[in-house]
């Protein structure tokens, strides 16, 4: 499938904006089996300066000053995606006794892998995560089941509520809850696979919305998505989401990957103003091309 | 000439350590005896003498260390023994190679870690304490510093063990501090004691200020020739504000903030009142988290939004690097031994304290055994944790400790106990032996390092196991390696810049950062309106010494007149102009008193003062230590007063005292400092505010005519006041009248005391008028046009005439008129010179990821 992204977040300020500065994570890129044929990031007004980088984790990042005064900034990302090669199931991947891939001491020739089942801003690992986990994971179950066995019943044993949660609510009290968004159901997971000694990334990107049957598709309202990345050894990653209990196939378009949220929010910014409130409108489209 | 008493025979080193001066058998060191034989020789009293020396002259430069006291003076003056800390020659030579081998290593380690991480990979470093320091800047992977060195200025501790051996205790690899104290600690104690000093043949602390600079220079963007070099500040509240100005004036390079900066098209730069002048080589003293909002911590307004980014293009070079606080990581100090024989195929030459990362099961468990008697450290120096002396702390706090490290073993490290070896120090008039930790520098230079030649010793309280940190009050020391027989006397001269010639500082020229202008701007009015409110309390207060006894009569009347005009002027209401006006006629000795000391009540003479001290706290590295010397001297005539609330005769030697200190200061001004942009703004200050000043003395005095003996009366108060009294006196004799009076206070070009010589300054001066003649004028300059042209324009004779109820109206319009022109003069500057930052924020609303099968509603996203 091949999907023309387009990402687009606006802020209305109450007053004059002299400076912002942006640190946008919206650029695919060819990773999970996905090929990015094309992509951009604007702003409105127009950048003083604009670079891109490829941070720690390899995302492209690009760093926007908008210098113009402003009252309203609007920074827009567009890409076009082949998704066909991201897989929809672990196949060979993934097939072993899961405790032969935990991440240890033993190989830090895989650091890269290493540094995913340590703790990190928002997830620490913790005993109650552990056993939230172990249900899933038997001695002699593969990963692969495993993996699926949790995703299961997170999005059984949790309640999707986009009002129960906060972008900084703690693990914990998502833990106690047993509500949240889909960024609690990706740190619920990560942090339960780390817990256990696994190796899991949080996955920031986008999926296709399909319309009810029989309604017409409306551009502008897919969501920013996050889902888990799992570590299937040798460096390769299997996207699997918590929220809809599905692996992240060929509708999912991975933006950015880091340890947790903090790692790769899709927009972060500062800006100096006398302006005292904003607000925040955010759209997304996810329109798949007539494949010929 | 016989000593009064022998200092030294007291002294009893503390068992069980090892003592700098005295060894086993109670002998005093040869490397000690010339120097003692110098104390002996001045005795018990002189020693004591020298020490109260060395106190005033640190006071005099300002040296402090700031300690966050809540009465909003937080300044803690710094402390030095008299006693220095004697080490032989050679034994410095191996403490030396010791060190610089120290920063050989950790300059490899930071490039790895920030580079390949081959040392992670290959497990000679344990890859989670590097990856859990929350030290390790991912967002500053693979910056780079074009020089050879990539740590490029290094702190380390150092202590000496029971058996002799030293030991490193830690290293300061962000922006290590103590080294400006160390260069004033020598300065002070060799001009102390200039004969011990010389015939104990001690060798020169290097060339430190020298090196740095010069290791700075190394550190520019590549293809910058001539780099434009600052230093970073938290500001002048930070623990070593009096650090970072002395560092900066001594290198000659502009302090400056986070908010002086601007980024143009991705460079760094700085906002200066001459425009925007690009900045390559940033000398950091503010933590890294805290440097740029945008790419570290959101929270931070210490910072420059995009430095990362412009480190990252190369554009701009950051000292110590953002990344360098990995180096300080405490569970590096037990694998040195490891990494120099893999990384420098040499044996490491100076330990570290022995120490397990209990981030390792072994390390773990033999920490959580030996509970109670190691002390256990934060992984991160910069964590909220502080290290913790398990030998000293109750069971209840050790069982919580070891639940704590059991939670998160590798965010701690075990360290064995080290007692400090004891030196001698000067406590009551005689020798007493205290715990010393030593902390030296080094500087990249090229291929290697190059270390100070001594460095900053710090002493312990009496209690030999507290911990012996600036905070908590240690003592410092200098250090004297001493000459061996081999090294030649150093030549004679200065080795380095004394802080008092110090380099005359970038900012002086056109690249003036706003904010440091603004605090100029300042100091020259709060100066100036500190003096001409001692002028006025001080003629009030003779006056009232002359009058208060009369009943009636022109005196007390005239005394009315001079009170009346003191609340106005110095805005002090409802003071002498209230409801209770006349019961503080009758005895205004509080209200006085209060506009003199009360320093929370604007108006004041003591709220002045504070301003002038915050202003000149911000400008620190551009004043002189005579100004230091000058402030400091307000400052403890102030608090002298406060605490004799009654005694009007120490409140009229205060007021001379204050009086000749704000003389003193403005006679600094005037004959030592360069007429650069910084005093040009300084100067404006004080001649807005002398303008405001007079003409406001003169209206709110005479605006209303009294009867001739009462007018006499007030007219030569005012005359006082103003300064004037001699020339009038001389010029109308007593004659004077309120037409000659304001003749002299506002129109007379020639008195230097009236509104038109503030003026005639004014118009001339290019900070406020602009630089640039062909340029469009200033709104200042407008302003200021338009108020000599309202001077030239006034016939000054019909201003002290009156209309037929008594008042001077045409006297009281002129004196609002210049009001309202030179008040919109000071508006017109602060907009043109000093435009402030906006208010910072973080980028609001984070966005919310929500449910892809979630009900769609709108295409809103969440808004906070």
């Amino acid at each position: 499938m091949i999907y023309d992204v387009h990402h687009t977040t606006r802020y209305d300020y109450n007053g004059r904006v002299a400076a912002s500065f942006a640190e946008v994570r919206q650029l695919p890129d060819d990773v999970d089996g996905q090929v990015c044929l094309r992509r951009s990031v604007t702003t409105d007004p127009g950048p003083e300066h604009l670079r891109e980088h490829r941070d720690y984790f390899g995302n492209l990042t690009a760093t926007a000053v908008i210098r113009e005064p402003h009252t309203r900034l609007v920074v827009e990302s567009a890409s076009t995606v082949d998704t066909t090669g991201r897989p929809s199931e672990f196949g060979t991947a993934g097939r072993q006794p899961w405790a032969s891939y935990t991440a240890g001491r033993s190989d830090p020739q895989d650091l890269d892998a290493f540094e995913f089942s340590l703790d990190s801003v928002l997830i620490a690992r913790s005993a109650q995560l552990a056993d939230y986990a172990r249900p899933s994971f038997p001695e002699d179950v593969s990963l692969a089941d495993g993996v699926v066995s949790l995703c299961a019943r997170l999005h059984r044993e949790f309640e999707f509520d986009a009002n129960a949660t906060r972008v900084d609510t703690p693990l914990v009290d998502v833990m106690s809850m047993r509500k949240g968004v889909c960024q609690d159901f990706a740190h619920v997971m990560i942090g339960s696979l780390r817990s256990i000694g696994l190796a899991a990334s949080y996955v920031s990107g986008y999926l296709e919305t399909r319309p009810p049957p029989g309604q017409p598709r409306l551009a502008g309202v897919d969501r920013t998505h996050a889902w888990v990345g799992i570590h299937v050894g040798g460096g390769r990653w299997i996207g699997v989401d918590p929220t809809n209990d599905q692996l992240a196939g060929p509708r999912y378009v991975t933006a950015a990957r880091g340890r947790d949220y903090a790692d790769v929010a899709p927009l972060k910014g500062v800006v100096f103003t006398d302006a005292n409130e904003s607000r925040l409108t955010v759209s997304v489209d996810v329109e798949a091309r007539e494949t010929a | 000439m016989r000593p009064t008493a022998d200092p030294i025979a007291g002294y009893r080193p503390r068992g069980g350590v090892h003592d700098e001066m005295v060894d086993a058998d109670g002998s005093i060191r040869d490397h000690w005896s010339e120097l003692m034989n110098g104390y002996r020789t001045l005795g018990a009293g002189e020693l004591s003498q020298r020490e109260a020396e060395i106190q005033r002259l640190l006071e005099q430069d300002g040296v402090t260390y700031n300690v966050g006291g809540e009465d909003g003076r937080p300044d803690r003056p710094w402390k030095l023994d008299p006693i220095p800390f004697v080490l032989p020659s050679e034994e410095w030579s191996h403490l030396e190679r010791g060190m610089i081998q120290r920063a050989e290593l950790l300059d490899l380690v930071l490039r790895d870690l920030y580079g390949e991480r081959r040392l992670l990979r290959s497990g000679v470093v344990p890859p989670e304490m590097v990856l859990a320091d929350p030290q390790f800047f991912r967002a500053c992977d693979r910056i780079t510093l074009p020089s050879r060195k990539q740590l490029v200025v290094f702190g380390t501790d150092i202590v000496r063990a029971a058996d002799g051996g030293w030991m490193a205790l830690g290293h300061r690899a962000q922006a290590p501090s103590g080294a400006a104290y160390a260069l004033e600690n020598r300065r002070v104690l060799s001009r102390v004691f200039p004969q011990a000093f010389r015939r104990t043949g001690v060798r020169r602390l290097g060339s430190f200020v020298p090196a740095l600079r010069s290791a700075l220079l190394a550190a520019a963007p590549v293809g910058v020739d001539d780099p434009s070099i600052v230093i970073l500040s938290p500001g002048s509240l930070s623990e070593t504000a009096f650090e970072h100005a002395s560092i900066a004036a001594q290198l000659g390079y502009p302090l400056v903030q986070g908010s002086d900066f601007e980024l143009r098209n991705g460079r760094v730069g700085l906002r200066t009142v001459g425009g925007w002048v690009p900045v390559h080589v940033i000398l950091r003293r503010v933590d890294a988290g805290f440097c740029d909002p945008l790419a570290l911590r959101a929270d931070s307004t210490l910072g420059i939004p995009g430095l990362v980014d412009a480190c990252r293009a190369g554009t701009v070079s950051v000292v110590n690097t953002l990344g360098s606080g990995v180096l300080e990581n405490a569970g590096l100090a037990g694998l040195m031994s490891t990494l120099s024989r893999q990384l420098l195929g040499e044996d490491l030459q100076l330990e570290s304290v022995p120490s397990w990362w209990c981030g390792e099961p072994a390390g773990r468990s033999h920490v959580i055994a030996k509970l109670g008697s190691i002390v256990v450290r934060p992984l991160s120096r910069v964590s909220l944790e502080h290290s913790i002396d398990t030998e000293r702390v109750s069971r209840t706090l050790l069982d919580e400790l070891r639940r704590r490290i059991e939670a998160r073993p590798d965010q701690w490290v075990g360290q064995e106990r080290v007692s400090p070896g004891s030196t001698p120090v000067l406590h009551d008039g005689g020798f007493e032996s205290r715990p010393t930790v030593l902390r030296s520098f080094a500087v990249a230079d090229g291929e290697s390092y190059v270390a100070m030649r001594g460095g900053l010793g710090r002493t312990g309280s009496g209690d030999v196991d507290a911990p012996i940190t600036n905070r908590a009050g240690a003592s410092s020391k200098d250090i004297w390696v001493l000459r061996s027989a081999s090294q030649s006397p150093s030549p004679s001269g200065s080795e380095f810049l004394p802080s008092d010639h110090a380099v005359p500082s970038a900012a002086s020229t056109e690249a003036l950062p706003a904010r440091v202008a603004e605090n100029l701007f300042w100091l020259g009015r709060y100066a100036e309106r500190a003096e001409a409110t001692v002028r006025l309390i001080r003629t009030v207060t003779a006056r009232c010494d002359e009058f208060l006894d009369a009943a009636a009569g022109p005196g007390p009347a005239s005394l009315t007149v001079v009170l009346e005009a003191l609340t106005r002027l110095t805005g002090t209401y409802p003071g002498f102009v209230g409801d209770d006006a006349e019961k503080l006629f009758e005895d205004p000795t509080d209200e006085l008193f209060s506009l003199v000391v009360d320093e929370r009540r604007p108006g004041t003479v003591a709220y002045a003062v504070r301003r002038m001290f915050d202003a000149l706290d911000v400008v620190r590295d551009q004043t002189s230590v005579d100004t230091w010397l000058v402030v400091g001297s307000l400052q403890r005539e102030l608090e002298r007063v406060e605490r004799r609330t009654d005694d009007h005769d120490a409140m009229t030697r205060v007021l001379s005292e204050l009086l000749q200190g704000l003389l003193s200061l403005s006679g600094i001004a005037s004959e030592s400092m360069v007429r650069d942009l910084g005093w040009q703004f300084m100067d404006a200050g004080r001649r807005i505010e002398r303008s405001i000043h007079v003409a406001t003395l003169v209206g709110t005095t005479l605006g209303t005519q009294r009867s001739a003996p009462v007018e006499s009366l007030a007219v030569e108060s005012v005359l006082v006041a103003g300064e004037s009294i001699i020339t009038s006196r001389r010029r109308y004799g007593s004659r004077a009248v309120a037409a000659t009076t304001i003749e002299l206070l506002l129109a007379d070009a020639g008195n230097p005391r009236s509104l038109r010589f503030q003026v005639d300054r004014l118009v001339d001066n290019p900070a406020i008028i602009g630089r640039d003649a062909t340029a469009r004028p200033t709104a200042a300059a407008t302003l200021l046009d338009e108020l000599n042209l309202l001077l030239t324009a006034t016939d000054f004779a019909r201003l002290a005439e009156v209309d037929e109820r008594g008042h001077r109206t045409q006297l009281e319009a002129f004196v609002d008129a210049v009001r309202a022109k030179l008040a919109a003069t000071s508006n017109a500057v602060t907009a043109e010179s000093f435009r402030r930052l906006h208010a910072q924020f973080t980028m609001a609303g984070p966005l919310r990821q929500e449910q892809s099968t979630a009900p769609v509603g709108s295409t809103r996203g969440a808004s906070t």
